[in-house]
């Protein structure tokens, strides 16, 4: 069994399916790029695999444990239908209402269409009911997906904190979980340990954000910084916790060139250090180059995957050829 | 010279009628407009339409009515008038700041972008602590300048008080004008505003200076 394996994820938004079964594997070290058009559903699988988004579908392992684990899909595929019943009558009637517009209206041969589309983004909103969690199971979810760390493509770092307590800050609350909560008012002893241990994490933090090559920021506040290094903390920030896998939604989508260049260093540095990381990323240079492992995502499928190699070199699937041909395509030749 | 002394002395007496609606208000509209926030923010749909409509009815009809309805519908429905006038204008003001405090909390909240509970989430925090450590400080800065705002107007609209004899500031003045048969006391009352406003502008520049040290 791989390191990290990914099995049947599905996921519907209301009645527009965006994941229709995806199968992953990844081993220790390995970095996964995962590449595809807007829409595609690059990011609804990164946000499912760490639970952001509960999946109606997946079966997530890491080293073999089953850290998530969910199927509802009977559930939402029963609400589908019952959903496409009541729409049936409805979309004849658009119809019936289109075709005379149309034999009207001679010259304006969109306006009806137009019309129809009208009326038909009018018909009641699909809306399934959210199927609901425990709270026991949210409070597993939310302990399981400390091993995935995650970077936003918008950072979301917390502005009103300086760079070091942007760090520190779960740290810290996890171990006064740990710790009696009168303790630290009370008990000299708890107090002292208290102090050491946050210092611990101080430290560590200086040394994770010099990795980044951000230590002289520690004292900084979110918006002194540039969008790369904000970037780079929020890199700092996920790996404070010791994620097994790091998780990147499109962390340079935000970026000019340049600071995407240094953002994608440290995910290069990471990579020398051993990190398992998954990158959902539009810059195929990057993809080619630092990814073990490409996936190709396309209306919700895998359309392809392999090696960078391959999948660069000698796409197979047509979808992925014509992707790769237009990322790089220059605007002149439109 | 001795005339405007006296008016002064007594004008300055019925601010504390004005100073005390003013802070009794704030030290109880301020916390319950955070529950009503929190109600109309539930999850639990009959709770949310319950508040919606009390802030609808609320924010729809004038304050000087409902300071009316709090003093005399007790008396009128349960035979039970209230005896003391103040604590009358006291809870018409707190329901009526209540709720416009409320949604002014309201709005703050839902600035705040999705991405911060996200990121709160996923470093294994809590929903309280995410509330507590990352919304709450940001929705403090966002909603200052209109809490400010709202906090001037409660000045002024302590003069509504008068509709129900409280003898407040402007309550105070008309009296002087009627028994005493001057018109300037009535003007004079102005200058009482414009201080007790000023002092409240300082105070709101510092706090927004104060937490001035980021940019959402």
């Amino acid at each position: 069994m791989a390191f990290f394996e990914v099995k049947d994820v599905y996921k519907n938004f209301g009645a527009n399916r965006v994941l229709k079964g995806i199968d992953l594997e990844l081993d220790q070290g390995q970095v996964l790029a995962i590449i595809g058009s807007s829409g595609s559903g690059k990011t609804t699988l990164l946000r499912c695999i760490n639970f952001l988004e509960i999946p109606d579908k997946a079966d997530i392992f890491l080293s073999g444990e089953n850290i998530f684990s969910v199927d509802n899909l009977d559930k939402v595929n029963e609400a589908l239908q019952n959903l496409a019943q009541e729409n049936v009558t409805d979309e004849i009637t658009t119809d019936e209402i289109a075709i005379p517009n149309d034999l009207e209206n001679g010259k304006n041969a969109e306006e009806p269409s137009k019309a129809n589309k009208s009326k038909r983004s009018k018909q009641k909103e699909p809306k399934i009911k959210p199927i609901k969690i425990s709270k026991e199971k949210k409070k597993q979810i939310a302990k399981q997906r400390l091993k995935l760390g995650m970077v936003f493509q918008s950072f979301n770092l917390f502005p009103h904190y300086n760079v070091l307590k942007n760090l520190t800050l779960a740290t810290k609350l996890k171990y006064d979980k740990t710790i009696n909560p009168f303790g630290k008012y009370f008990s000299k002893s708890v107090r002292n340990a208290r102090k050491q241990a946050f210092k611990a994490i101080d430290e560590r933090a200086v040394e994770l954000l010099n990795r980044v090559g951000l230590g002289e920021k520690l004292k900084a506040y979110p918006c002194e910084l540039s969008g790369g290094q904000q970037q780079r903390v929020a890199i700092a920030r996920a790996l404070i916790l010791q994620p097994e896998i790091l998780c990147f939604d499109e962390p340079t989508s935000a970026l000019d060139p340049e600071l995407t260049r240094e953002v994608l260093k440290v995910i290069k540095d990471l990579k020398k250090d051993g990190h398992t990381m998954i990158v959902v990323t539009h810059e195929m240079e990057f993809a080619r180059k630092v990814a073990d492992k490409v996936i190709f995502m396309a209306d919700g499928v895998i359309e392809e995957q392999g090696a960078p190699e391959e999948v660069f070199g000698n796409p197979q699937s047509p979808k992925t050829k014509a992707f790769l041909q237009e990322s790089e395509k220059s605007i002149d030749e439109d | 010279m001795k005339q405007f002394l006296q008016i002064t002395y007594q004008l300055l007496d019925a601010c504390k009628y004005t100073l005390g609606l003013f802070f009794a208000t704030l030290a109880i509209a301020i916390p319950l407009g955070m529950v009503i926030c929190a109600c109309a923010l539930s999850k639990f749909k009959p709770l949310k339409y319950v508040t919606n409509v009390f802030i609808w009815i609320v924010r729809g009809t004038p304050l000087m009515l409902q300071v009316i309805i709090v003093m005399f519908a007790p008396g009128l429905l349960l035979k039970m008038p209230f005896q003391e006038v103040f604590l009358a204008a006291l809870i018409a003001f707190v329901i009526n700041y209540a709720a416009y405090f409320a949604e002014i909390y309201r709005g703050g909240i839902l600035a705040i972008p999705k991405g911060q509970y996200e990121a709160g989430q996923v470093l294994g925090m809590s929903r309280m602590q995410v509330n507590r450590l990352v919304v709450l400080p940001q929705v403090v800065k966002r909603i200052t300048p209109a809490m400010s705002n709202e906090v001037i107007t409660l000045v002024k609209d302590t003069s509504l008080a008068s509709v129900i004899g409280l003898a407040e500031v402007m309550m105070t003045a008309q009296k002087i004008v009627s028994t005493r048969a001057l018109l300037w006391p009535l003007f004079y009352t102005g200058v009482f505003y414009l201080v007790m406003v000023g002092v409240l502008t300082l105070f709101f520049k510092w706090l927004e200076k104060k937490m001035n040290y980021y940019k959402a």
